[in-house]
């Protein structure tokens, strides 16, 4: 079977060859049969591709070492679900994984549009054809999963999958950061269509509308839930680290977001036509780097593949898109130029024009911050790293910025804002704001952004609460609706809208949830059984330190008791474990503390079982205090609700 | 208007670029080599530094009785620096590994307060030499 | 032998389903979509749209009256151009 799954690899190769070549050709001599069997070329492609997925998978299952891929991310006794896991845990299965989600898109393109979009669909099928012998000609010739094993002797077990991938979160959170990753390329794939055939009318942006807000979703809860992998798994606390690959996901994000705003001036308004291609090419530029970045080596971080040949093709194919996108946008510029003007600043559009521009600038900051130590080191020769405190500077006073759009977006009239609705709509989300402000003073809070963030988070919750009762209200006094029923109807009938605001709502939440990073507390220490330690109004005590050998690894599990004034508050019992500890190589064996947390609405309380000595008994033990942490979660769950009611299905949006 | 708009975001932009430019500056630590801290001749105390190196094989050494204090050696190809470690190490530190170390000198021994390992090769290692010693095994 | 033979079984099936079209006698394009007027059509669409949002913001108490009426009589102008053009088609 093996042979099998290269086998079609090569054939899809071809048949994306021949795709582009059909619409080529098609093109230029307009015989329809041409297109439709282009059509089904296409869909030839993507059949073969999910196939040879089918064929690795089997074999990942059926453990069959003599495939270098299997051997080397699964063994004997890597449980069934991890093992189906591993199709993306390593360089050539994640490729091929790409490949199979660009397939499933594809596929659905082709069928929803085989009888829409004429003029459209021929450079639409061609560009997916494109990206798709991309990833083949790597699948195919530089990282091939079904290569078989290069060793003497037949092997008897697989090295394993890291123990750190094998987490639930860790499970689902790579297939939905690629389904958003990978979901940008139709509405590029659609935005090439529209420079290529000279059809720039309001059309593409509609027809993408939904896939964008769908790529844009999946990327968004794909970047939290690795943040939440990082902070029950890898052990140090926090969400976020500003790591290379972690901003390589977050700029495609930001520009992503970018576009999903100023796609609405442009449907509404008909403006930023040429800046919206600039923005989802851009965006789509980012995700090809994103993946390249993990991938290439370049740069140095926890989720980087080992060096390979890849970059060059990577930098290359890069290259093609910014020069075929440039030059389409540069020979299409007087037809993209829109003859509507800005009308005024205090104006919706104008709000939104600014929250691009600080969307875009921040992706550049990312991205500066990210490249500079390669850039540094080409130029001046001098390593240097760039940590989080560069990204911080820059991202919070930003990210503060946008939180205060947020607010400020919604209560500003299209065209223009008379003073007088002005003042109306201002007046009570900014008391709710001077409110918040003045009680998180009082409470003692000092620090500038802190307070800043509070106060803004409260402007905003007062923006949207009062959008939310205001179109009650007109329900209630218009139909004789129960304020519940309004609130239900008011949803279901401005989809965009109101699923929007929970979006934002989401979005304070999460940035009320970074403002308690600055609260946080945690010491470290060594302990015997019995030794008690204090923080932050809590003593914790170390009663317990047992042993336990379990099917893949072996564990010491610490009995912390906590209490709180006195009274016994709760119990945690993070771990210490070996991974592999019966391989006789002891490099091989992959020590892993599992984190174990309390968690309320207020704060986390966050252990960590640092090490132990066998002989003495002492451990070293960290316990981390972490505020309002769970806001972020909360937020991402509102982020996903909001998101899908603008996304369902609706008969009245147009 | 819409000049007015460009002059606005022209100038927004420049100063992001500014501020961005300036952070870089500010917050950039360079990498030293351990060679290099010859040149300060013995007045190293209270200077910070960022270095990367292997852990030299078997140099690791955790005290007895508390964890928390580990010292170290760091190699260079030739060269080998000593250095203090006071925190919890990460699950990947051992010997041999590729790490960073970020700290200053205290009565003239490196004190990091920061340790960052890089796992070089995740699980891609060379599975022919284990399968080796197995099979013997 | 069995996997070797339903793989066979498929990629003929496959090439059968790919070259179907090309074995068609000629086949007529169908008509392109007049996209102008499909384009003019979602532009009414759209103005329309927005007149009732902009009710809307009136009635929820967003808008002043005098922008209401500003942005309605605005929207209705461009409204009746757009209509004017698709009746000239």
């Amino acid at each position: 079977m093996v042979v099998y799954g290269a086998t079609l690899l090569n054939i899809a190769l071809g048949l994306a060859v021949l795709t582009i070549g059909l619409m080529v050709v098609y093109l230029r001599k307009g015989d329809y049969r041409l297109f439709l069997t282009g059509q089904r070329t296409a869909l030839g492609i993507s059949f073969l591709v999910f196939l040879a997925t089918i064929v690795l998978v089997s074999n990942l299952l059926k453990s069959n070492f003599s495939i270098d891929y299997v051997a080397k991310y699964t063994s004997l006794e890597t449980p069934f679900v991890y093992k189906l896991t591993a199709l993306w845990a390593g360089q050539s299965g994640s490729l091929l994984f790409w490949l199979f989600i660009l397939s499933v898109y594809a596929t659905i393109v082709v069928l929803q549009n085989r009888f829409r979009y004429h003029q459209l669909m021929p450079y639409v099928i061609s560009v997916m054809a494109t990206i798709q012998l991309f990833f083949l000609l790597m699948v195919n010739f530089v990282a091939n999963p079904f290569n078989p094993i290069d060793a003497v002797v037949p092997v008897i077990d697989g090295m394993g999958l890291n123990p750190l991938l094998q987490n639930p979160t860790m499970a689902i959170h790579p297939p939905i950061l690629y389904l958003g990753y990978v979901g940008f390329s139709v509405p590029f794939a659609f935005a090439l269509a529209a420079l290529f055939s000279n059809r720039l009318d309001a059309m593409w942006v509609r027809s993408i509308r939904r896939w964008t807000l769908f790529a844009w979703l999946a990327l968004g809860c794909g970047i939290i839930l690795g943040g939440w992998w990082a902070y029950l798994e890898l052990g140090w606390g926090g969400y976020w680290a500003w790591d290379p690959v972690e901003n390589a996901s977050l700029m495609p994000w930001l520009t992503g977001t970018a576009f999903v705003h100023s796609i609405i001036i442009q449907e509404k308004k008909n403006m930023l036509r040429v800046w919206n291609m600039v923005l989802i090419i851009t965006t789509f530029v980012l995700v090809i780097f994103g993946t390249f970045l993990t991938r290439s080596g370049i740069v140095s971080s926890v989720h980087s593949f080992t060096e390979s040949s890849l970059g060059p093709m990577f930098l290359w194919f890069l290259l093609l898109i910014i020069a075929v996108s440039v030059f389409l946008i540069i020979l299409r510029l007087k037809d993209l130029r829109s003859e509507k003007k800005m009308e005024s600043f205090i104006s919706r559009e104008s709000g939104f024009l600014f929250n691009n521009v600080i969307f875009v600038s921040l992706c550049f900051a990312v991205f500066w911050g990210t490249l500079f130590p390669v850039i540094s080191e080409a130029v001046r020769g001098t390593k240097v790293t760039v940590g989080a405190p560069f990204f911080n500077q820059i991202a919070v006073p930003m990210g503060i910025i946008l939180l205060l759009l947020t607010g400020i977006g919604p209560l500003l009239a299209w065209r223009h804002t008379s003073r007088k609705s002005l003042v109306r709509n201002f007046s009570i989300p900014v008391v709710v704001g001077l409110i918040t402000f003045l009680i998180s003073f009082l409470f003692g809070i000092r620090s500038l952004y802190p307070l800043m963030t509070i106060g803004i988070s409260g402007f905003v919750t007062g923006t949207l609460v009062m959008e939310f009762y205001r179109g009650i209200r007109v329900r209630v006094k218009k139909f004789d609706e129960n304020p519940f029923a309004a609130f239900i109807r008011i949803i279901s009938k401005n989809r965009s809208r109101y699923g929007g605001y929970i979006v934002h709502l989401g979005i304070v939440l999460m940035f009320i949830g970074f403002v308690g990073k600055a609260f946080d507390e945690d010491n470290e220490w060594a302990l015997k059984v019995g030794d008690q330690v204090e923080l932050a109004g809590y003593s914790i005590t170390l009663t317990n330190v047992e042993e336990e050998e379990r099917p893949n690894h072996y564990a010491w599990i610490a009995s912390l008791k906590i209490e709180k004034n006195g009274e016994h508050f709760t119990d945690l019992y993070p771990e210490k474990r070996i991974y592999f500890h019966n391989n006789p190589d002891p490099n091989r064996r992959q020590p892993h503390s599992e984190v174990d947390i309390y968690s309320s609405f207020k704060e986390d309380i966050y252990s960590i079982f640092g090490s132990i000595d066998t002989e003495t008994d002492v451990i070293s033990l960290k316990i981390m205090v972490n505020r309002l942490i769970m806001m972020v979660w909360i937020g991402g769950y509102l982020l996903l609700i909001g998101t899908v009611i603008a996304l369902w299905p609706s008969k009245l949006s147009v | 208007m819409n000049k007015k708009f460009t002059v606005v975001i022209v100038a927004v932009v420049l100063l992001v670029v500014f501020w961005v430019a300036m952070g870089v500056e500010r917050n950039e630590l360079p990498y030293a080599t351990i060679g290099e801290l010859e040149n300060y001749q013995g007045k190293l105390d209270g200077k910070r530094f960022r270095l990367g190196g292997n852990v030299q094989e078997g140099s690791i050494v955790r005290d007895k009785t508390n964890p928390l204090l580990v010292e170290f050696i760091i190699e260079q190809g030739e060269e080998t620096l000593p250095v203090n470690y006071h925190k919890i190490t990460p699950d990947m530190f051992k010997d041999g590994v590729e790490v960073i170390v970020e700290g200053e000198f205290v009565n003239g021994t490196f004190q990091a307060d920061n340790l960052m390992t890089k796992c070089a090769s995740r699980y891609e290692g060379d599975i022919r030499q284990t399968q080796m010693t197995e099979t013997k095994l | 032998m069995y996997a070797e033979f339903m793989l066979l079984i498929t990629f003929v099936i496959m090439v059968g389903f790919i070259i179907q079209p090309l074995l068609l006698k000629k086949v007529d394009r169908p008509d392109d979509e007049d996209i102008t007027l499909e384009t003019l059509k979602l532009r009414k669409k759209v103005i329309y749209k927005q007149i009732k949002e902009a009710e809307m913001e009136y009635e929820m108490g967003n808008l002043s009256e005098e922008d209401y009426i500003r942005t309605r009589n605005s929207l209705k102008e461009e409204a009746s151009s757009v209509i004017k053009t698709i009746e000239k088609k």
